[in-house]
């Protein structure tokens, strides 16, 4: 017998854990959502021929990959400052970036609210040094909900670059100035590569996160924001409609896990590439 | 002579009040192999790298075929360079990291596959363009990273302790490879190491250096036959040091403690001053001889089997502990025995006069 094999039962508490805390309510929404009001597909069917229902599904993905894609922009150059900072700076860097973790998502979206609403501090700002005459509309729309989904969703992306870029040699960067590149060049073939991993690990964290969102878009969104989340919440809380927000949330779950596959047999490809 | 390729005049770079590096003063002939030997932090590295333009020298100024190099940028030099820790793109194969050069300079794409072939044979690994660095030894890497760097044409090369994380065996044959390659190609070689006997064996010319300052530049013949400082006959090889005062220094000889040796460099008389003289060059006798000129008498210490050789420590009367090194045969013949008398002389010729600094 091997150390692996003596070790095994180690695992028991935790797959009793995700047996009994997901697999089995999962296994229960699916039943449900086949089997009411009768056995078959008409719940998912529904889904996919209402434009409704597709539009809130379009509008997950959409926020999700925006919220993905600035996270990528915004969090790309502030790991690469902490990693480049003074110790004392980079700490700073960490701790600015670790905030949002310690304020509960509700208070957040709330504080959001109270900046960003038309009577709030930057439009009582800008109509009072004259800058624009009538309050902006930067909350309630799609602004706002991303507003606040990439603050809170930042440092999921900031982290795994930033052990990513700590862990790239300063002499690969030398090296292909050395060999001819521009540091432009040098950045894009050789810097950018390398955080590749950091940025993949980064980004799907944000995206699967992002696509079971329900306060933020809530507060801060307006009618068009709705998110999938929100529809499954809706569902069972207004109609009862335990069968529908049942499919809902296994089309979330099976789209999230075609996604992860999707990514990882993307990554073996460029692996495998010549 | 002809105009030098590389040309380093007062060259210093410092941080703060702390000079890396002072009045490095260099000509590097076309097609020379010249090594910057000496100690971690004596401004070797530092040179070199004001050399390939990733530091930037805050006194003097460097030249390559006449031009001056300060204002062209790390990119622009043609300046080959093979890193310490090789610093091949872990996310290229190798044919891609040998490419990168060529890539970088617009050649075209078959082209591009013709010369980075050609120069994977010439290191030795053709057939090996498909694997990733990662999958290759110490040594095969070593290669690739010689490939990339001289793949261009460079009209310089740098090579910063290249063969540093190679063992033994593996560092020598290396040595004999990069040296192969450096006189099939032409290609000028600027080799830093810490590694006195991998200077001597690979170099036309060795430029030592100590604290920041080159202290003497020359063939290793020279520098360890006749080196000029204290720190030179040092840091070469092994080198007995007798200390005392420089008596009788008459422009090319003088004495220490009635010793007889050529000055290395001009001594004031009375002055501080070690006879350095190389265990090899020292005659053993048993007992304790006649004492003529250049002899030393004392104890025999220690006696080390070294195989081809044997190394006697000799502690003379004021404990100063001299090593004499004598072929297996002659040392047979001599038949020392521990704790006996031994009788050491030296011709003044092989002996060096040196400030004790």
């Amino acid at each position: 017998m091997t150390a692996g094999n003596r070790t095994l039962w180690l695992l028991i508490p935790a797959v009793l854990l995700i047996g009994v805390c997901f697999l089995y309510p999962v296994s229960w929404l699916l039943q449900r959502s086949v089997s009411e009001p009768v056995w078959g597909l008409q719940n998912y069917i529904t889904i996919f021929s209402k434009s409704i229902y597709l539009g809130v599904l379009w509008n997950t993905i959409a926020i999700a990959g925006a919220t993905t894609i600035l996270c990528a922009l915004i969090g790309f150059p502030v790991a690469y400052s902490m990693v480049h900072a003074r110790p004392w700076i980079r700490k700073l860097l960490i701790f600015v970036v670790l905030i949002p973790f310690w304020t509960s998502i509700l208070v957040r979206s709330f504080a959001w609210l109270v900046i960003l609403q038309r009577g709030g501090i930057i439009n009582d700002i800008l109509v009072g040094i004259g800058m624009i005459a009538e309050p902006l509309d930067i909350v309630y729309n799609r602004f706002g909900v991303l507003l606040g989904m990439v603050q809170v969703l930042l440092p999921f992306m900031v982290f795994p670059l930033y052990s990513v870029m700590a862990r790239i040699d300063g002499s690969f960067f030398r090296a292909a100035t050395n060999l001819g590149a521009t540091p432009i060049r040098a950045f894009f073939r050789v810097y950018l590569p390398l955080c590749l991993p950091g940025l993949g690990t980064g980004a799907m964290l944000v995206f699967i996160i992002a696509l079971g969102y329900f306060i933020t878009p809530a507060l801060l969104g307006g009618r068009g924001d709705t998110m999938i989340a929100q529809l499954i919440f809706e569902r069972i809380d207004e109609f009862g409609d335990w069968p529908l927000a049942s499919a809902l949330a296994i089309v979330l779950l099976i789209g999230t896990g075609l996604l992860f596959a999707i990514i990882k047999g993307v990554s073996k490809l460029r692996r495998g590439r010549i | 002579m002809t105009e030098p390729l590389l040309k380093l005049a007062g060259l210093g770079k410092a941080y703060g009040q702390v000079d890396a590096a002072k009045d490095i003063n260099l000509d590097v002939a076309d097609g020379e192999f010249v090594t910057f030997l000496g100690p971690s932090g004596s401004g070797k590295t530092t040179t070199l790298m004001m050399v390939a333009g990733f530091t930037e020298p805050t006194a003097g100024g460097i030249s390559l075929n006449g031009q001056p190099l300060d204002p062209i940028p790390v990119w622009k030099r043609d300046i080959g360079m093979v890193f310490q820790h090789y610093a091949l793109f872990p996310h290229m194969t190798v044919a891609q990291n040998i490419a990168f050069p060529l890539e970088m300079r617009g050649v075209a794409k078959g082209d591009r596959r013709k010369r980075a072939e050609e120069a994977m044979e010439m290191v030795g690994l053709a057939g090996f363009g498909s694997r990733l660095p990662k999958e290759l030894s110490g040594g095969q890497q070593q290669r690739v990273a010689l490939a990339r760097a001289m793949v261009f044409k460079p009209r310089l090369l740098l090579m910063d302790e290249p063969l540093g994380a190679l063992d033994k065996k593996l560092r020598e044959h290396m040595q004999l490879e990069i040296m192969h390659l450096h006189k099939n190609m032409g290609t000028t070689v600027l080799y830093v190491t810490h590694d006195q006997e991998e200077a001597l064996v690979m170099s036309d010319r060795i430029a030592v250096f100590s604290n920041g300052r080159i202290e003497q530049v020359g063939s290793p013949r020279e520098l360890y036959e006749a080196p000029q400082t204290k720190f030179v006959a040092d840091f070469i090889g092994e080198t007995n040091f007798i200390a005392g005062k420089a008596q009788g220094c008459n422009g090319a000889g003088a004495s220490v403690r009635g010793l007889n040796g050529q000055l290395g460099a001009p001594l004031q008389e009375g002055a501080d001053a070690v006879l350095a003289v190389r265990p090899e060059r020292l005659k053993v006798m048993n007992g304790a001889g006649a004492a003529g000129g250049n002899t030393l008498t004392g104890t025999v210490k220690e006696l080390i089997y070294l195989g081809q050789s044997r190394k006697a420590i000799i502690a003379l009367e004021d404990g100063t502990e001299v090593a004499a090194l004598e072929q297996a045969a002659q040392a047979e013949a001599t038949a020392l025995e521990m704790g006996s008398q031994a009788t050491l002389s030296f011709r003044a010729e092989d002996a060096r006069i040196l400030a004790d600094v």
